[in-house]
């Protein structure tokens, strides 16, 4: 368009007038709580890196780091193979397909504290379906309350349920979008289905798996709201993933001033891997 | 000639529709028992169903008002986050301005952040500024994840319509918001609908601000409220089943008109 019919930043401004109040007074504060030591109703005092030092050497800080990429890579590993299996399972546009991919998408909408107190429901082992047919079936006591692998295998069950239909639907559209002409030679030409699965399908969708990988490695990093119904910190902290240690700390030891340090080491975290998701995306 | 594929394929599906929907059907029959129901056992089928789990809390307790203020909060959200996103989606789309890129990512890198990130300083600032449990707080900083949503998903339906349209209406002798008004606006009809059924659901849903930002009937919202509850020692489970299952009716209605945006709108785009 050669003229502008209307200056732009006019209209870009009320949005970046919103979202900045709220995005860069919140971060810049953080930065400057960081550098205090500030427990809730007492004055700071300036401490400089200190909370950073500390952030450093907190044991538990980077056993729940870890434990969140633990989380995070876990569930991908399911949730990636078997949301492609049911995409090509049910990418054809027919109406039972249609009704089965609405139904299997209910969870996605679902408030997550919803999602937790389903699974509280579901494991809780005196109310629970799932500690009840274990111990009826194979004498096997499920309590996530007790066990740190239960409670960190359900929490990952939980995830499953929530967002296999993500990758699902992602990687629906993602099939849908190969072109047919592919398939028609390769059947000409007598190819296995694995050979079609493996040059044909696995690049053409490389692009969703990527999105839906990318999307889901961020999101999973960032749990709290299932997980702090579910099981909160855990037995030995076995689901003590990031969100929920910096809210755990906020509202035990009210140190508002190292949490405030953790929370942009997170902030950072994030940040690269939503550039990694945009560099994928720009470059399609 | 049945083939193996086909029918693994079969039954994983059939797995799966298992797997998604007996936490539901057991969310539901879990809130028509009585609390001694729940405790005495397990039973995968009711005897009659009763609704006195969900007259009590709604009609006798606080979270009536609860589910009020959950109305309210999504309803002004938004109200406060479409005009501001539609234009500036419509700048994105259609203009060119310095670093116009950099400042659509920007407003992605808000959405992505994680909210546990931002609650430490917005909880320390609102307790200064007096906006601790306020709904208008909570209005404020849901727009944060909200807003940088709508301008990304508009963006896309904005682009998706041709330009010759607005071309022809200025030729016409229309001023921009003209145009806006009698032209682009009745075309974003249904992709405004879209966005903001999901800014009133993402809002609905929310949680982390909603319980720990608020503590008074005045304006905690629902999710709030099912936490505090939970977090109880004396609890009953059908009560929570139930007040989940009210939590959920904004979802199953949005679920029918939404479905074909979900891919769409959780990927910001990216996948169509």
């Amino acid at each position: 368009m050669g003229r502008q019919v209307i200056n732009p930043w006019l209209l870009f401004l009320p949005a970046f007038i919103i979202v900045g109040f709220n995005s860069f007074i919140p971060t810049f504060y953080a930065a400057y709580l960081a550098t205090q030591k500030y427990t809730l109703g007492v004055p700071s005092i300036f401490i400089g890196y200190d909370n950073f030092f500390h952030l450093m050497f907190d044991p538990i800080f980077w056993d729940s780091l870890s434990k969140g990429f633990a989380f995070v890579f876990a569930c991908l590993v399911i949730e990636i193979p078997l949301g492609l299996a049911l995409a090509l399972a049910l990418h054809r546009d027919t109406r039972v397909n249609r009704v089965i991919r609405t139904i299997l998408s209910t969870p996605l909408l679902i408030p997550p504290l919803v999602v937790g107190s389903i699974w509280l429901l579901m494991v809780r082992p005196d109310i629970g379906p799932i500690p009840y047919i274990l111990r009826k079936l194979f004498n096997l006591n499920y309590d996530i309350g007790t066990s740190p692998f239960q409670a960190f295998f359900t929490t990952v069950l939980m995830d499953v349920w929530h967002w296999t239909p993500f990758v699902f639907l992602v990687l629906v559209a993602a099939r849908a979008s190969i072109p047919p002409e592919p398939y028609e030679s390769a059947m000409v030409d007598g190819a296995s289905s694995w050979d079609i699965f493996r040059y044909i399908t696995l690049p053409g969708m490389k692009y969703g798996i990527m999105i839906a990988f990318l999307i889901r490695m961020m999101d999973a990093l960032k749990i709290f709201d299932e997980v702090w119904v579910l099981t909160a910190e855990g037995p030995k902290k076995a689901t003590n993933y990031l969100s929920i240690y910096i809210v755990k700390t906020a509202l035990s030891e009210l140190d508002m001033g190292y949490c405030a340090a953790m929370s942009l080491f997170f902030l950072y975290i994030v940040i690269i891997i939503t550039f990694i998701t945009l560099k994928v995306m720009a470059r399609r | 000639m049945v083939s193996w594929e086909k029918v693994s394929s079969r039954i994983l599906v059939g797995l799966m529709l298992i797997f998604i929907l007996f936490p539901l059907y057991w969310l539901i029959i879990t809130s028509f028992k009585t609390r001694l129901e729940v405790i005495g056992g397990v039973v995968f089928l009711p005897h009659k169903l009763n609704l006195i789990n969900y007259y009590r809390p709604l009609f006798e307790d606080v979270y009536g008002a609860y589910l009020r203020n959950s109305f309210i909060l999504s309803i002004a959200e938004v109200a406060i986050c479409l005009p501001p996103g539609i234009l500036a989606a419509y700048a994105f789309s259609r203009l060119k301005f310095k670093a116009d890129n950099h400042f659509l990512f920007w407003f992605l890198t808000n959405r992505m952040a994680p909210p546990a990130a931002f609650l430490i300083p917005y909880w320390v600032l609102y307790t200064y500024l007096n906006l601790f449990d306020t709904l208008h707080g909570l209005i404020i900083i849901n727009s944060i994840g909200n807003l940088p949503f709508t301008i990304w998903v508009l963006k896309g339906f904005i682009d998706a319509i041709p330009r010759e349209v607005e071309e022809a209406a200025y030729i016409d002798g229309y001023t921009f918001w003209q145009m806006l008004r009698r032209i682009l606006l009745p075309l974003l009809k249904p992709a405004i609908a879209v966005s903001a059924l999901f800014v009133f659901i993402f809002t609905w849903n929310e949680m982390l601000f909603a319980s720990l930002l608020t503590t008074s009937p005045a304006a905690m919202p629902l999710t709030g409220g099912l936490l505090h509850y939970m977090s109880q020692i004396w609890v009953n489970w059908s009560e929570i089943a139930a007040l989940s299952v009210v939590a959920n009716i904004p979802v199953i209605i949005a679920i029918y008109f939404l479905q074909k945006h979900i891919a769409t709108a959780l990927t910001f785009g990216a996948v169509r």
